[in-house]
């Protein structure tokens, strides 16, 4: 196997130059060698101008009206944010030991995890090409670490196959992908393709079928060594060293109609979706840690518990009134030139808000997705020191979906948490409609048919449905197709325009808060700078 | 935080009751119990009581009185738009705000079940039943009038 490149490599190449030219000249080389950056994203913005003593009220303190307020207030406008909850983050939110979840309905949840414990209840994972958030990690001096999202070693698993016993990802993988090309091959020898490949196309296709699927010389996919170089090797016959028990032995892969019945290779594209490529980030310490870094900056604008009740637009501004949220206080009134509103349609549709009727009809148009998380703390690492299985994701057709393994902490001798429920459709409603004690119930005794030792190591848990969340009344948008009631969605009407998650291509990513976030500031500041 | 392609396949447990339980205290718990009436894309039950409880009441309350935080889930308790079967019917349907539409998941005979039963209960008494026909008429009225 060679990388050797005959020629300067591309990076090679573009190392050259940024040396030579700075890196300005390297990133417009890239673009010119067809590098082009996979992000919208261009870096910080650019808001030069800002008239004096300009103002802007930003409704809520999430990702998208934390970044919203950043900037506008680098760029010299003068800030303030409302806030329902008394923290800021929104759902970029990190459930830790003594924090208290309170659910509409009345159900309360104290969440008993170690020091040290967590988990991502609302966004949990970074893709390497949402590159505004990771840039304002690295601004904001956010530490980041991998996030495994594909584990050959975790599972996957059928209640009404296999006898119910969870099936090792990559054996299940490397069988399928085997199987089919051996079908492939043998279509490809009877002469199925004929018509559409040439007789050199068809020798080359034989060629990649036989590389590709580990087939052998007579085309076949079968328990020998060089399957088990990819599928991995029976228990007692990995390779090993010195005399005792140390030469390989073949395994026997999972017959293809096993596999079809399953459905298992329903679950085989999961990881290859573009939004899902290796390598993934998480924040080091949970992902609240960018709210929080966001707030560290931007904190001191911030009213918490203050609950929006009117938006009144005039010629010159716009006019929010806020109630105090549980007891104390007044409440009042903040006057700006201009609005950025976060709040989710969910709640905003209920709002009395002076917008076009166009854009009233978008916010009730709008509906969000249900989703049920659990996160379930077990004394003992015993997926690691039992099963060998460290992150990524097992996943299953019971209705908690899937188990995800913490990419944190590896190797510790301490406990972890699990993701050990994520429910969506449904089967969501169906949790959402039961008290935190049956949901918790239900998720454990799902996850102990694929690991036995969930009753014996399991010590705390918590199970959230975003519907009953008082901020959210949901999980995140979903739109049926944007048109033009997107365009309606993301334009400003008059001085008051909307951002966040459910203004971006990116649903329930928080890249999708940022870059909306920067497009509505940009919208305000044009209007600001081009204002008579 | 996304959705990963979920199975279509249909499986459909062995129907176990749950013990009654109140918003106060957790139900004893049903080792092995996963029956949630429901699959990854539709809800099997056919019951209007048994559907508003597992659809409904989750946001509604359990009475169906309805919840608030920053904004509400309206009570369908002694609600005066119940008096036509059309308005809960467009709601199931198509929702609205953070109603979302559950056309998908549920046949036009749920949708009529659970109709009836929040007409004829929790505090309301209208007469007259929607049938199932009425609905997969309303359903195709209304996913035309979208359209449009």
């Amino acid at each position: 196997m060679s990388d050797t490149p005959s020629r300067p490599s591309r990076r090679a190449l573009l190392k050259m130059i940024g040396l030579a030219a700075g890196s300005g000249s390297m990133m417009s080389a890239m673009t010119s060698l067809g590098h082009a950056q996979q992000s919208p994203y261009r870096g910080p913005p650019e808001l030069s101008g800002a008239p004096e003593g300009a103002s802007v009220v930003v409704l809520g303190a999430g990702l998208a009206g934390l970044c919203a307020a950043l900037e506008l207030r680098n760029a010299g406008y003068s800030v303030r944010i409302l806030e329902y909850q008394a923290r800021a983050g929104g759902r970029c939110w990190t459930l830790k030991g003594g924090d208290r979840i309170e659910e509409l309905g009345g159900y309360t949840q104290d969440v008993g995890f170690s020091k040290g414990q967590y988990i991502n209840i609302g966004p949990w994972r970074i893709p390497h090409h949402h590159r505004a958030l990771l840039d304002y990690c690295e601004r904001l001096n956010v530490p980041l670490e991998v996030f495994v999202q594909e584990n050959q070693n975790a599972y996957l698993h059928s209640a009404d196959h296999f006898g119910g016993k969870p099936v090792r990802y990559g054996h299940a993988w490397a069988d399928y992908v085997g199987q089919i090309s051996e079908l492939l091959a043998k279509a490809t020898n009877k002469g199925a393709l004929d018509q559409t490949a040439s007789v050199e196309d068809t020798e080359i296709l034989l060629e990649s079928l036989t590389s590709f699927g580990v087939l052998d010389k007579n085309h076949r996919y079968s328990r020998n060594l060089d399957t088990a170089e990819y599928r991995g090797y029976p228990d007692a016959g990995a390779p090993g060293g010195g005399l005792w028990d140390a030469a390989p032995e073949p395994s026997e892969p999972i017959a293809l109609n096993d596999l079809l019945t399953s459905r298992f290779w329903q679950y085989m594209r999961n990881h290859t979706t573009y939004r899902h490529h290796a390598p993934m980030f998480q924040p080091v310490g949970g992902m609240e840690q960018i709210a929080q870094a966001f707030q560290r900056e931007v904190g001191d604008l911030i009213t918490y518990n203050a609950r929006v009740t009117r938006v009144v637009q005039g010629e010159d501004g716009v006019t929010v009134d806020f109630d105090k949220v549980g007891g104390d206080g007044e409440g009042g009134q903040v006057a700006a030139d201009y609005c950025v509103c976060t709040i989710p349609f969910t709640i905003l549709s209920q709002l009395d808000v002076d917008v076009s009727p166009e854009l009233r009809r978008v916010m009730r148009q709008l509906h969000y997705h249900e989703a049920v998380k659990a996160g379930l703390e077990f004394k003992r690492r015993f997926w690691e020191r039992d099963e060998q299985i460290y992150g990524g994701i097992t996943l299953t057709d019971l209705p908690i979906a899937e188990i995800s393994y913490p990419s944190n902490e590896m190797h510790s001798s301490g406990p972890g948490v699990l993701l050990g429920a994520y429910v969506y459709g449904p089967q969501a409603y169906a949790y959402n409609s039961m008290a935190p004690g049956e949901r918790l119930e239900s998720v454990l005794s799902q996850g102990a048919q694929i690991h036995p030792q969930y009753r014996e190591e399991f010590s705390t848990g918590v199970v959230l449905s975003w519907h009953r969340v008082p901020w959210m009344l949901g999980c995140y948008s979903n739109w049926d197709e944007r048109g033009r009631d997107y365009e309606i969605a993301a334009t400003m009407d008059k001085r008051f325009v909307c951002a966040g998650e459910h203004i971006s291509y990116l649903p329930g990513w928080q890249e999708g808060s940022l870059l909306s976030a920067l497009d509505a500031i940009r919208q305000v500041h044009d209007h600001a700078t081009s204002a008579p | 935080m996304t959705h990963v392609a979920r199975c279509a396949l249909v499986v459909v447990f062995a129907s176990v009751g749950f013990a009654a339980w109140s918003q106060d205290h957790d139900a004893p718990a049903r080792p092995g119990t996963h029956d949630l009436g429901s699959t990854v894309d539709r809800f099997t039950d056919t019951d209007g009581a048994t559907l508003f409880r597992r659809a409904c009441s989750g946001c509604h309350g359990s009475d169906g009185e309805g919840v608030s935080g920053a904004a509400a889930y309206p009570a369908l308790a002694g609600n005066a738009r119940m008096s036509t079967a059309r308005y809960p019917v467009n709601l199931i349907l198509e929702g609205n705000g953070a109603m979302p539409s559950f056309a998908e998941w549920l046949d036009d005979s749920q949708v009529a079940a659970i109709v009836n039963f929040l007409r004829s209960n929790l505090g309301n008494s209208y007469q007259g039943e929607v049938t199932a026909e009425a609905v997969a008429r309303m359903r195709k009225e209304f996913a035309e009038l979208e359209g449009g």
